[in-house]
């Protein structure tokens, strides 16, 4: 055997080991252990496909329903914006609101919020007969309604003839303190 | 289509027959015998959740994803490098069978600080179960290079070895 051989023969038998290597007895039934242990096997093409398109048709189906039920006065947050300075604002001037009729005008301002205006209060306790109402009134509603009835409330008192007011005229006159004129300079003293 | 006991039996069965073969791929990456039959419970439990739809090649396709995971754990960089390897000055036995079983063991050192694309065509090679096409798809290198590297590998190994010898 020469020298390369030699070398050959010894590579082989180092590389036997990986050949040979073996493990400990019974890994088969290890193995099995486990992967009863991991649960079920994977789902079945169909059974998977199915289970995705059930989620889908539910998740459909929710946004359905919720597009479809959501009330109208969800937009009432704007509304109780627009509506707010009706509440905190001055009495209205005595030719405008001098009759029933004029105060109901005020209800009916032209911009698009105030016509919700109009609708929602009407299906308030007053009158559930005519107006169902399905759903409570809202924060906004409640605090619209509040504000008409205050207003409805200063009518009468509004009603009457209101009597004009005289100002006198106003003077303006230069400012004199202890007998010294406005426009003096008080350095001039020293 | 199968149902799951059928499955779980077609399953049984790759066990029995790949169980060792596969062990042996991840033990040439490892050299660890409780870290490759690690790595061959985590193969079968791949199969056992992903199946095997579409395998043409069972023992080729297994003993990829054992190298595959045997690779992941072998991210720590190895300790040994083949261009610092050293014979040691003075061999503690002059007998003749201890002395053989030195050379065995220094040439596996000297696998184990071959570079890694010479390396695991080498090991892989020496798996009779794998010819140079499968070792080739394991490895995702043509069949040619699978023969060039592992020809390159002994050539280096036999080098080294044969330098040592002349040492002594």
């Amino acid at each position: 055997m020469n020298h390369d051989e030699h070398l050959d023969h010894l590579l082989d038998e180092a590389l036997s080991e990986y050949r040979d290597a073996e493990p400990l007895a019974g890994i088969e039934s290890r193995i099995l252990a486990r992967l009863e242990l991991s649960g079920p096997s994977r789902r079945p093409f169909v059974l998977r496909w199915a289970l995705a398109l059930a989620c889908a048709a539910a998740i459909a189906a929710a946004v359905w329903f919720g597009v479809g039920r959501r009330p109208q006065h969800n937009v009432l947050p704007a509304e109780t914006a627009a509506t707010k300075p009706v509440e905190h604002a001055p009495i209205p001037a005595p030719a405008v609101v001098a009759s029933a009729s004029a105060a109901v005008k005020i209800r009916k301002p032209a911009d698009r919020t105030a016509q919700h205006e109009t609708y929602t209060p009407a299906a308030a306790p007053t009158s559930p007969a005519e107006f169902p109402s399905p759903t409570p009134l809202s924060p906004g509603e409640r605090a619209l309604l509040a504000a008409l009835n205050q207003s409805s409330h200063t009518i009468p008192v509004a009603s009457e003839p209101v009597q004009a007011i005289t100002i006198a005229e106003i003077e303006i006159k230069p400012l004199s303190i202890g007998g010294v004129a406005s426009s003096e300079n008080p350095g001039d003293k020293e | 289509m199968l149902d799951g006991a059928d499955e779980f039996t077609n399953l049984e069965l790759a066990v029995r027959r790949h169980a060792r073969f596969v062990f042996k791929v991840a033990y040439g990456v490892l050299r660890n015998s409780h870290d490759a039959e690690d790595v061959v419970q985590e193969v079968f439990l791949r199969v056992h959740r992903k199946g095997t739809e579409g395998v043409q090649d069972l023992p080729a396709w297994l003993a990829t994803i054992a190298f595959r995971l045997a690779i992941d754990r072998t991210r720590k960089p190895q300790a040994l490098d083949i261009a610092e390897f050293e014979l040691p000055t003075h061999e503690p036995n002059a007998e003749h069978i201890a002395m053989h079983r030195q050379q065995v063991d220094r040439l596996h050192r000297l696998i184990a600080a071959l570079p890694e694309d010479l390396r695991y065509p080498l090991v892989l090679s020496a798996l009779e179960e794998l010819n140079s096409r499968q070792i080739g798809g394991i490895l995702g290198i043509p069949e040619s290079s699978v023969r060039g590297r592992i020809f390159r590998a002994r050539q280096i190994l036999k080098e080294k070895l044969a330098v040592t010898e002349t040492k002594r």
